[in-house]
C-alpha cells in the first residue's frame, strides 16, 4: 500500500468514525433521559448502590437527570473534540495545530471526568436520600475503577498531545524541505 | 544561511523556464520558486538529483557556499 492509498484509507475510515461519534453524541443524552425516566430503582442499581426508598418519584427522576448532566456534558465535550479530530483527519489534516488542540482538550476533559464522576455519585446519593427521615439521609463518596481509568486515560491523552505538538513542528519543518 | 541556491543562473544558462523545469522534475512551481529564492530549510538528494538530471549539471553548479563574516567591534 502506497502513501496515497494509506492517506485515503485514513480519510475514509475517519469520516465514518466522525459520523459514528456524532450519532453517539445525540444518542447518549437521549439514553440517559430514557433510563432515568423509565427504569425502576432495582434496574438503575447498575449505576451504583442507590439509597432511595420505594419507587422513584418524578421529582427524583428529574433531579437525577439534572445531576447526571454534569459528567455527561464533560464526556460529550470530550466526544466533540474526538469528532473534530476525525473530521480533520477526514479532510486530510493530520499534523496541524488544530489536531493538537483536540488532543489537549480531550485529555483534560477526560481527566476532569474522574472528579466529576465522584461528585456526581455523591450528589446523587444525597438527592435520592433527601426524602428519608432525619438520620437516614446519606452522602456516599466512592471511587470506582472507572474513575481511575478515566484519570489514567486522560493523562495519557495529554501526554500524546505533547508528542503530537512535537510531530506538528517536525511536519512543518519537513514541509520546508523540497 | 551561508548556502545560496543559484538555480536561476543555471536556468538562464540552459534557457529553460521554471514552469518546464518544475514539470520535468515533478515538483510544484510554488516549491521551485521557494527553492530559487532560498526560502527553504533543505533540499532532498532526490530533488537535487532530478534538478541535475534535468539541467545537465552538477550539484556544485546549483549551490554556493559563502561563509558569513561577522563584523566585530572592539
Amino acid at each position: 500500500m502506497g502513501p496515497t492509498e494509506r492517506t485515503e484509507r485514513i480519510k475514509r475510515i475517519s469520516n465514518r468514525f466522525q459520523w459514528l461519534i456524532a450519532a453517539l453524541r445525540i444518542a447518549l443524552p437521549l439514553l440517559m433521559v430514557f433510563l432515568w425516566m423509565t427504569l425502576s430503582l432495582d434496574e438503575l442499581e447498575v449505576i451504583g448502590p442507590l439509597s432511595a426508598y420505594g419507587p422513584l418519584t418524578m421529582t427524583e427522576r428529574l433531579g437525577a437527570i439534572a445531576i447526571t448532566l454534569l459528567p455527561l456534558f464533560i464526556f460529550l465535550y470530550a466526544l466533540g473534540k474526538l469528532q473534530l479530530l476525525f473530521r480533520l483527519y477526514a479532510a486530510g489534516k493530520f499534523f496541524e495545530r488544530e489536531n493538537v488542540e483536540c488532543f489537549t482538550r480531550m485529555g483534560w476533559a477526560l481527566l476532569l471526568s474522574a472528579p466529576a464522576s465522584i461528585l456526581y455519585k455523591a450528589a446523587l446519593s444525597v438527592w435520592l436520600s433527601f426524602d428519608h427521615p432525619a438520620g437516614e439521609r446519606s452522602l456516599s463518596i466512592s471511587i470506582s475503577s472507572n474513575d481511575i481509568a478515566l484519570l489514567t486515560f486522560g493523562g495519557a491523552v495529554i501526554i500524546v498531545s505533547w508528542v503530537m505538538a512535537e510531530a506538528v513542528e517536525l511536519s512543518h519543518e519537513n514541509a520546508q524541505i523540497i | 544561511m551561508p548556502i545560496t541556491v543559484t538555480l536561476d543562473v543555471m536556468l538562464a544558462k540552459r534557457k529553460m523556464r521554471s514552469k518546464d523545469l518544475a514539470a520535468r522534475i515533478g515538483i510544484t512551481e510554488a516549491n521551485l520558486s521557494l527553492l530559487k529564492s532560498g526560502k527553504v530549510k533543505g533540499v532532498r538528494f532526490e530533488t537535487l538529483a532530478a534538478l541535475c538530471n534535468a539541467l545537465e549539471c552538477q550539484p556544485a553548479d546549483l549551490l554556493i557556499f559563502e561563509p558569513e563574516t561577522e563584523a566585530k567591534e572592539n
